[in-house]
């Protein structure tokens, strides 16, 4: 205690409502939740960097790791990849089947270098 | 414990000096009344709570009604003797809260390091904003009008290399500044505050003030040439702090979310008149348990020590106490705190009439960390207590209670609706 008061006096003699406290807390954590909600931009950079990606674990039948931006927050999914590129839509094979994931819901993409895919 | 002085107020990127605001508005409760009522204006306005309810005091004066000599806590009678013409205000307190918020909002958008002080002050750390917004000087003029554009309020700014020298520039000089701003710096900090008289320090109150005059201690300057140890030695850590904030040497940081870390939960009730029966001053006792419990719960927390305090009515022959007991393990279930806190009751209250109560809970840890017990349905209680606490957050403070608050001297249906003990 007596360090803490040392070190944090100012948190040690605030005077601040429960009331006070609760709202505070209570933006903070709206703005956290807005915050992982958020979709990010990508430049076109980006884009191609996601595309390259995509056409190596295709070629080198690699797996691939997806983070998906859901209304939940962010998912990340693991799987062999085949792109549909008419519908926009990736197709993963997971442990879990056939997943369809919508390009506008990707937000990174990686490779797992260490793995070798068992095909689509 | 040694102390590195020549580290003050140095940010750790590129040595840089840090620019730590504190933010006070001026008059706040009248402001805001002010501000909401623009015929008061220039007029001497006192937000004053209920003397029906014993809470007559002075919560704030204008700058009017400060001129005719009203404080803060003085009795609405008094103000009435001094100032006639007074115009009296009852608070709001939520529309306060309401200002509060906004003005925090308007901060950030300079910096995301705002931490509120109380209702009415706030922390800011600007270090490395400069290059965005100008001079620390700049930055301030800007917020101080955009504080008065979009609330009505005039706002005072301190600045400093840590929040204690931001605090004492804002409390001891940019308050009387024209321009409503001043700087201290590790440079100029003496020259500035070593003249003012003790209380003026940060952290020395009416007690340690008649302390320090008994030891001819008249100024901060006579502080800081005591030394450090023999402050350590009588005050011990308290002391210590004091020795620093002479010298203007802080360790303090501004860190946002900072509220979340608190290390106990308490409420404190001024009676509506004199209690005298333990039934009464038990059933007090019990919902002021269950807030205090229910704040723990709502920040996943469990307290260890309860403390109970009491205050008498008689305000010639002040009596009163404020005791503590460590609790035989860490719990945030009302009914495993309460009796505790009405034994501690029971056994230092002298059985004269009682004006004040509070409890409060602290040394708190969290709650998924508990020493398991056979035969202690532990899992059930805090079930129920979050049960509990959902419907009220759901349907109000009395959607759901004991049945003790429908007994007499019950306070609850009457807190439900106040904030800080006021008027919501």
């Amino acid at each position: 205690m007596s360090t803490k008061k040392l070190y944090h006096q100012f948190a040690c003699s605030s005077m601040m409502l429960p009331e006070h406290r609760g709202r505070l807390e209570r933006r903070r954590r709206e703005a956290r939740r807005e915050e992982e909600h958020r979709r990010p931009q990508f430049d076109e950079q980006q884009r191609d960097q996601f595309q390259y990606l995509l056409e190596r674990s295709l070629s080198q039948g690699l797996k691939l790791q997806v983070t998906i931006l859901t209304d939940q927050g962010c998912r990340i999914l693991a799987g062999t990849a085949k792109q549909d590129s008419a519908a926009g839509v990736l197709r993963l094979k997971t442990a879990d089947g056939v997943l369809k994931v919508a390009a506008a819901q990707i937000v990174a993409l990686q490779i797992d270098e260490n793995s070798s895919g068992d095909g689509f | 414990m040694i102390v590195n002085i020549c580290s003050q107020g140095v940010s750790p990127v590129a040595g840089r000096r840090k620019i730590i605001f504190l933010a006070d508005m001026e008059s706040f409760y009248a402001s805001v009344e002010t501000a909401l009522n623009p015929s008061l204006r220039g007029k001497p306005v006192v937000v004053c709570g209920d003397p029906v309810l014993r809470h007559g005091i002075v919560l704030a004066a204008s700058k009017e009604a400060k001129a005719c000599g009203i404080k803060a806590g003085q009795p609405a009678w008094e103000c009435r003797r001094l100032c006639p013409g007074a115009v009296f205000v009852r608070p709001h307190m939520h529309t306060y809260l309401e200002y509060s918020m906004r003005i925090t909002q308007i901060f950030e958008q300079f910096t995301d390091r705002v931490v509120p002080y109380s209702i009415d002050e706030q922390f800011l750390d600007l270090t490395g904003c400069e290059g965005l917004f100008g001079a620390p000087r700049e930055i301030a003029r800007a917020m101080i009008r955009r504080v008065g554009e979009e609330t009505g309020i005039r706002c005072r700014i301190g600045l400093g290399e840590n929040p204690l020298q931001a605090k004492m520039a804002c409390d001891c000089f940019a308050k009387r500044a024209e321009d409503a701003f001043f700087e201290l710096n590790a440079a100029n900090y003496a020259a500035h505050t070593w003249p003012l008289p003790i209380g003026k320090l940060f952290g020395v109150g009416h007690r340690m003030e008649r302390n320090f005059h008994h030891m001819a201690v008249r100024t901060i300057g006579h502080l800081a040439g005591l030394p450090r140890e023999a402050l350590a030695r009588r005050w011990g850590v308290s002391g210590e702090i004091l020795w620093l904030n002479a010298h203007g040497i802080d360790h303090s940081t501004v860190e946002p979310g900072g509220a979340a870390r608190q290390k106990g939960v308490g409420h404190a009730m001024t009676l509506p008149r004199d209690y005298a029966t333990p039934r009464e001053l038990a059933v007090v006792l019990l919902e002021l348990t269950e807030e205090v419990c229910l704040r723990a719960r709502a920040l996943g927390k469990m307290g260890g020590t309860v403390h109970v305090y009491c205050r008498g009515a008689d305000f010639d022959r002040p009596s009163g106490f404020s005791r503590q007991k460590k609790l035989p393990e860490p719990t945030s279930v009302t009914m495993d705190v309460y009796p505790h806190a009405l034994s501690l009751f029971r056994r230092h209250w002298d059985g004269q009439p009682v004006r004040a109560v509070g409890v409060s809970l602290t040394g708190l840890t969290d709650r998924d960390r508990y020493q398991l017990s056979l035969f202690n349905r532990r899992a059930a209680k805090d079930a129920l207590g979050e049960a509990m606490d959902g419907i009220r957050e759901r349907f109000g403070a009395t959607s759901i209670f004991r049945a003790a608050s429908l007994t007499p001297g019950a306070q609850l249906f009457r807190r439900a609706g106040m904030i800080g003990g006021h008027e919501a």
